[in-house]
């Protein structure tokens, strides 16, 4: 039986307000409630919601036939809870069946993983937190931001106790290999690496809707018989595409949801696929062969590396002096500047500097080119900059006009 | 291809961008093998090499006796003249100033009295005519010779002032009407060809003007200032946006004392620019420079951090290009022309003075943003070539001739 992974992401960013220069200084609000709140509804409303509620159905009339895992981000769960909160209840809901696992991530989809192991370190715990706060599980199986990972990352995920993690199959590092199958961490062996299938993953998540694909129309029929048709030595085969791939990126009219519904019905009463869940993969395939990847891979961009966020100077700029601030942020001991923080870390404000010729379709990109990003988000930095060192200069004093009156009393009593 | 080329002004005679974009392609169609008789009113000196001749029109005698074209159509075109009313005649010459002064309109009338004569007298396959200034002299030379004309638009009524000079704008619209084919410096000069001058869109071929390429590691003096300095550079004139510079500075300048902005130039509104900057209080960061020569505007941009260009209407704007080469980091309006060729420019709606602040201060405050502003104009520069808009107009005269 071949296992058929699909997993879900579901992430929105907490997008900036036109925050203008004139207002550095002024520690006004960082972010876009009516924007956030708008995006956030609109795809509530055309995908998490009725793809939820087609999963469960099928959940219904299959039972445990019917698994898939999510991975989503804490600013999309905090959204969610903000703006849309019957969508969090139906994330509840198909969690309580038992047919679906929750990845561990980290908290804002962030790029620590390239900068901090520190900050990494802390926004997975946070993540983790609020996984078992709101769903009562414990994620075993990692997704990273843009699913990033190299021999390094994959130390600070086995450290924080997780036993699998998932990246792409990229081509660069699978030499020849198949992608549908298990493998193990060069770094740290007991971690096993899960091969997204990139061009059966890309052909709903990108294709389905394109009319001058040759394969264009897409049938859960198909679509059934290319999974068929892999060798049998290939164990499993993961589907990692974003959750909005279902009714935002292709419209409801598209035919989407049916091909997702039939599909998920003959593979829950096909004799040789059936739907898993990382956590279960593990314990019922065993890991092939080490896969060294020296340097950072992700699903992202023509090179399938980190420079879609950190290719130009901008960017990098930016990035730098994001996370300069780390230390003094965490001696402020301050929980909204903590919160903003973690927010300004998406990654997402960084794609939106990135160079002109890349296409950010599909990712409601607020700005018309990298430049006004750039400078949204560097006057945000430069107020949250000055709102860091307001707060560490007004604690410095406390202390220093705290010690100064027990001098002052001293000095009384003798 | 044999071209008469009809124009105001040509280096080292420079007042605005025409004599430098005359030049650029000039040069450019000698290089593609066409021949350029260049005539205009007054010349510094005569030119003369083997395709090319610059031909002044004060050293030209006046035609002995009347045509049944020249006159007729003179006084149909601009009325206003009286040709028995002559100022400047001296000999059987008119002494042409070349400038744009009070006799501007009579040395358009006269230059028209000149190109009859060389019409009849010289060979040639085409006629092309720059600017409504050239229009009158363009028509009656492609009546007297009968060979197709086309003018080039730099420049429209519409971007002069915000009153539009009736008289003016009907040489221009003659000039089109009668044109064979009309050449407009971008899509937003070629959309008020057709929609304000009602010339049919089929008509109108958009020709971008190009750029010298040249090198820029020259050693020129840097600022001697401490503070950044961002540079305003053109016409003091209604049409070049100049109260927008002044107030996007103050609203820096509330931020950030560390700059320094300067007007470079003149024009009828410097008196008025000067006062506001005064009421504003901004004196003490805020430079008038008057009008720069060549080699001065070269040692200007090699002071500069950011270059602006905020005007309300330009057809093209050779000016941020020039930016561009010297590597400065620059922002131009919307409603110029170049932006259509620059699509990594920093582009704001003129009247947008908070963007345009905002745009500023991030320039002088982020290195990487200058180095991607500068970085990826030049990749564009490298192909925006007078060598591209000469190719245009080629095939223009090839369509016509």
């Amino acid at each position: 039986m071949k296992n058929i992974c699909f997993t879900f992401q579901v992430h929105q960013p907490y997008r900036l307000r036109n925050f203008h220069f004139f207002e550095i200084g002024s520690h006004y609000n960082y972010f876009d409630e009516e924007t956030n709140a708008k995006i956030m509804r609109q795809i509530v409303e055309e995908s998490y919601l009725p793809t939820n509620k087609l999963l469960l159905n099928l959940i219904n009339t299959f039972g445990n036939k019917i698994k898939v895992s999510f991975a989503i981000s804490g600013t999309a769960l905090n959204q969610m809870e903000q703006y849309v909160p019957e969508v969090l209840e139906s994330f509840k809901e198909l969690a309580a069946t038992g047919n679906i696992e929750f990845l561990g991530q980290n908290y804002a989809t962030s790029l620590s993983s390239l900068k901090s192991e520190s900050a990494f370190h802390e926004e997975v715990l946070e993540h983790k937190r609020l996984i078992n706060k709101l769903f009562r599980k414990r994620p075993k199986v990692f997704l990273n931001t843009g699913l990033l990972y190299s021999d390094e990352i994959g130390k600070m995920i086995s450290d924080l106790g997780f036993k699998g993690v998932i990246t792409e199959g990229s081509s660069v590092i699978l030499n020849g290999k198949s992608p549908n199958n298990l493998y193990k961490s060069a770094s740290r062996p007991p971690l096993s690496l899960f091969l997204r299938n990139t061009s059966l993953s890309d052909d709903i998540a990108l294709r389905f809707s394109q009319r001058n694909w040759n394969e264009w129309p897409l049938t859960s029929e198909k679509y059934l018989g290319w999974l068929s048709a892999l060798p049998a030595s290939d164990e499993l085969v993961n589907l990692v595409m974003d959750y909005g791939t279902f009714g935002e990126h292709h419209k409801k009219e598209s035919g989407i949801f049916e091909f997702l519904e039939f599909l998920f019905r003959h593979i829950a009463e096909s004799k040789d696929l059936k739907l898993s869940t990382p956590e279960e993969v593990l314990k019922s395939v065993s890991a092939k062969a080490k896969l060294k990847i020296s340097t950072p891979i992700s699903w992202t961009g023509t090179d399938k590396n980190g420079s879609v966020w950190l290719k130009n100077e901008m960017q990098q700029e930016a990035f730098d002096t994001l996370y300069v601030m780390e230390n003094l942020i965490k001696k402020t001991k301050d929980k909204f500047l903590h919160q903003d923080w973690e927010r300004l870390k998406s990654a997402d404000h960084f794609l939106y500097m990135n160079n002109f010729d890349e296409d950010l379709n599909n990712l409601f990109n607020p700005y018309e080119n990298p430049y006004a990003a750039f400078l949204k988000y560097m006057n945000v930095l430069s107020d949250f900059q000055l709102k860091v060192e307001d707060k560490t200069k007004k604690s410095a004093k406390r202390k220093n006009s705290r010690s100064f009156s027990k001098k002052q009393i001293d000095e009384t009593i003798n | 291809m044999k071209i008469l080329m009809l124009g105001w002004e040509y280096p080292p005679h420079i007042s605005g961008g025409l004599a430098t974009a005359c030049q650029g392609l000039v040069e450019s169609l000698l290089k593609k093998g066409h021949e350029v008789l260049f005539l205009l009113p007054k010349a510094v000196k005569e030119m003369q090499s083997e395709r090319f001749r610059l031909i002044s029109a004060s050293n030209v005698e006046l035609p002995k006796k009347q045509d049944s074209i020249t006159y007729p159509q003179l006084r149909k075109l601009i009325p206003n003249v009286d040709p028995t009313q002559i100022h400047n005649l001296s000999g059987d010459k008119y002494n042409f100033s070349g400038a744009y002064g009070p006799n501007l309109i009579e040395e358009v009338y006269w230059l028209g009295v000149v190109v009859s004569k060389l019409a009849k007298e010289l060979e040639f396959d085409i006629i092309h005519a720059h600017d409504w200034l050239t229009f009158p002299a363009g028509i009656i030379a492609k009546e007297i010779s009968r060979k197709p004309l086309l003018v080039h638009v730099h420049a429209t009524a519409f971007d002069r002032s915000a009153k539009i000079n009736r008289e003016i704008y009907e040489i221009e619209r003659q000039g089109m009407l009668v044109a064979d084919k009309v050449m407009a410096v971008s899509n937003l000069t070629k959309k008020i060809i057709i929609d304000k001058y009602h010339i049919d869109a089929k008509k109108v071929i958009t020709t971008y003007n190009g750029v010298k390429q040249k090198d820029i590691s020259q050693n020129l003096d840097t600022s001697r200032f401490k503070e950044k300095i961002v540079t305003f550079l053109g016409r003091i004139t209604y049409q070049k946006g100049p109260e927008y510079f002044i107030e996007a500075a103050e609203k820096v300048l509330k931020r950030d004392r560390n700059v320094r902005f300067v007007m470079a130039g003149k024009g009828d509104l410097m008196a008025e620019m000067i006062k506001i900057v005064a009421v504003k209080r901004l004196s003490s960061h805020f430079h008038f420079t008057g009008f720069l020569k060549g080699h001065e505007v070269d040692r200007m941009l090699a002071m500069t951090d950011v270059f602006v260009m905020p005007s309300i209407s330009e057809p093209f704007g050779i000016a941020p290009l020039e930016a561009i080469q010297a590597n400065i980091p620059v922002i131009i309006s919307r409603q110029s022309g170049v932006a259509e060729v620059l699509p990594h420019a920093f582009i704001v709606d003129y009247w947008d003075t908070d963007s345009l602040s905002e745009a500023i201060y991030g320039l002088i405050n982020h290195k990487s943003f200058a180095k991607m502003v500068k970085g990826l104009n030049r990749v564009t520069l490298q192909n925006l070539t007078w060598g591209h808009a000469a190719e245009t107009v080629s095939s223009t005269y090839q369509s016509v001739a």
